[in-house]
């Protein structure tokens, strides 16, 4: 506490400090920023509900559980907008208060600084007209008399405003404790309503909401920032894309006029048979297959069947390149089951890895950042997934981050 | 604090790095690209493209790319060509999941992605871009017609059927609280609009989704 404050000394009144200290404004904007937390809050609430609802496309479990769990994410986001809205209207009223109070406190603080300077005043002239009391002469010694018995009127009525002033202020720190134990439990209240679960998934999302609910002339700027930066990359990368697009396109065409140039509109036709192949109908129902896998192996993870763990989501990466390779499904059903690295499995990997990479990358992906899997599967999956990379020529590019315009060597064959 | 980013260079791909030593790394990309061509078309197309490509890939270092990776091996022979750059957010300037934040907040297509560990989101728009393919082809038909000596005129239906669609796939990924560990990536392509082309263009959206999840931040050794 502060012993002087708005050029009150409360320590010349008896107090260790401000009794009744804060700064209603900062508390009034506090309010304001819980309220617009809140509002925020409300509008993240909407757009998670957007992205939520917007990832049909996604067929990975989490976000199937997120989906399932959506009702209560949003209750959740419901419950975070009652505790902001709480707190918003627990300081909004406590503002207003502690202001009356200190006002109430600092006005009574003025009286009572006056009343004890009179106090004092009429104190000290008791003391002086006592000892004109001892005076010889009669006359002097009567008056001095008179004037003690009214300078000790007027330190009594000093005395008793200087108590009322105390009263007043002890009456404004009543009430400053009372708008601040109805804050308080407001606050709590608000508190115990906002009982998020403790999963990854709400975490991520909380994040975001609370990241939304930040937004303020600085969060804009970013949104701002982004959108424009989005525009530039989106112009330039368009720029290359269109090119290669122009150039193949242009060399099938030209090679229906000029035939030298038909080894290219061949190799064009060729893969647009290939790709003839990939009906619609049979890319949804091969993408609903690898949704079915995903959760399979994630169940399996959950029951701690880390071994067929491994070998499944090899499946599923591998699942998901069919369409880049000519190897059909039997490798699936080959390895579906099996232990992880026993020699089957390990030959049909390795055939898998050399015409789909990609999918043991995503296995790599997979096992380094699933700690379900358990650290014995992760290593393992990882060292041969490295041993087959090098055996197979694929590239692990290193890029260092401290040096941004580096390229670190490559893990290379 | 993780200080070196890592991820799978998809086989047959380039890797260019968008500074001083792309030249090099640009030449051997469109070399690749070339490759399978007739050796008749090789010089003429290797020269346009590596032009066209040299001033873009400099455009892009000066908005703040680092790398450019797009198919380099029989690229012309492929019905997509997905190209992708990517961005290394300013970590000091600005919290990475303030980024997502504003991604989420002004793309109704952005969603969130399931990357274990990290939080990431993905953003994907397509437009028409039928009349600029158009207009290109037409513009480079005329200009082979010349160098070949063959009748540009003839050509003119095909191009008039052409359709295209481009598709713009946004992913901003990290790990909160390592602001080292975020990065952007943007990956664009164009695919005819038909149903054989929307196979494609699913096929290497795939493609693009599992790339992503082999990046991944390490200590330096």
């Amino acid at each position: 506490m502060l012993p002087v404050s708005n050029g009150i000394d409360w320590r010349y009144l008896g107090y260790d400090g401000d009794p009744v200290p804060g700064c209603p404004d900062t508390i009034e904007e506090g309010a304001a920023a819980y309220k617009k937390t809140a509002q925020d809050l409300s509008s993240g609430a909407r757009a998670l509900t957007t992205m939520v609802d917007s990832t049909e496309a996604i067929v990975m479990k989490t976000m199937d559980a997120i989906r399932e769990d959506s009702d209560q994410v949003r209750a959740g986001m419901s419950e975070l907008v009652g505790r902001y809205s709480m707190a918003h209207a627990a300081l909004r009223d406590y503002g207003p208060a502690l202001r009356k109070a200190q006002d109430q406190a600092r006005a009574a603080a003025a009286d009572a600084i006056e009343a004890k300077r009179r106090y004092s005043m009429h104190v000290e002239e008791v003391q002086a007209q006592r000892r004109a009391m001892l005076s010889f002469e009669a006359d002097q010694r009567i008056r001095a008399v008179e004037q003690a018995q009214m300078a000790t009127t007027r330190a009594n009525a000093a005395n008793a405003d200087l108590q009322a002033a105390h009263d007043r202020i002890a009456a404004a720190i009543a009430q400053r404790d009372e708008a601040g134990d109805q804050a308080a439990q407001r606050i709590e209240t608000g508190d115990e309503l906002c009982a998020l679960q403790d999963s990854w998934q709400d975490r991520a999302q909380e994040v975001v909401a609370l990241g939304l609910a930040n937004l303020g002339a600085a969060g804009k700027a970013v949104v701002q920032g982004i959108i424009d930066v989005g525009k530039f990359v989106w112009e330039h990368i368009d720029e290359i894309s269109l090119a290669l697009d122009v150039i193949a396109i242009t060399l099938s065409i030209a090679a229906l006029a000029f035939p030298p140039l038909a080894a290219a509109a061949l190799a064009v036709k060729g893969v647009g048979l290939l790709i003839a192949g990939f009906k619609a109908a049979q890319l949804v129902a091969r993408v609903a297959s690898i949704a079915k896998s995903s959760v399979g192996v994630y169940q399996d993870a959950q029951n701690g069947e880390g071994g067929k763990v491994a070998v499944g989501v090899i499946a599923i990466a591998a699942t998901s390149f069919l369409a880049f390779s000519r190897v059909g499904s039997k490798p699936i059903s080959v390895i579906r089951g099996k232990q992880w690295l026993d020699g089957a499995t390990k030959a049909t990997a390795q055939q898998l890895f050399r015409s789909h990479p990609i999918a043991f990358t995503t296995l790599a992906a997979e096992h380094s950042f699933r700690a379900q899997f358990g650290p014995k599967v992760a290593i393992d999956a990882m060292k041969f997934v490295g041993e087959l990379a090098i055996e197979n020529g694929a590239e692990h590019v290193k890029h260092s981050l401290s040096s941004p315009r580096r390229v670190e060597p490559c893990l290379t064959n | 604090m993780p200080d070196q980013l890592t991820y799978y260079r998809l086989p047959g791909w380039a890797s260019i790095d968008v500074g001083p030593s792309s030249q090099q790394q640009l030449t051997a990309a469109v070399a690749a690209m070339v490759r399978d061509l007739p050796p008749e078309a090789r010089s003429t197309i290797s020269g346009q493209l590596h032009a066209e490509l040299d001033q873009l890939v400099m455009n892009l270092g000066e908005i703040g790319a680092f790398r450019l990776l797009l198919p380099a091996s029989g690229a012309l022979t492929q019905p997509v060509r997905p190209v992708v750059a990517l961005f290394l957010p300013d970590g000091e300037e600005d919290d990475p999941v303030d980024s997502i934040i504003a991604i989420a907040a002004s793309d109704p297509s952005a969603h969130m992605m399931d990357l274990p560990g990290r939080v990431g989101i993905k953003t994907r728009t397509e437009h028409d871009s039928t009349e600029a393919v158009r207009e290109g082809v037409e513009t480079h038909v005329a200009a082979l017609a010349q160098t070949f000596g063959f009748e540009a005129s003839g050509s003119a239906q095909q191009v008039a059927n052409l359709t295209r669609v481009n598709v713009q796939v946004r992913y901003h990924f990290g790990i909160p609280g390592e602001n080292a560990a975020w990065l952007s990536v943007f990956a664009t392509f164009g695919h005819e609009a038909t149903d054989d082309g929307r196979g494609a263009a699913e096929l290497a959206e795939a493609l693009l989704d599992d790339w992503v999840r082999t990046v991944r931040w390490t200590d330096a050794e």
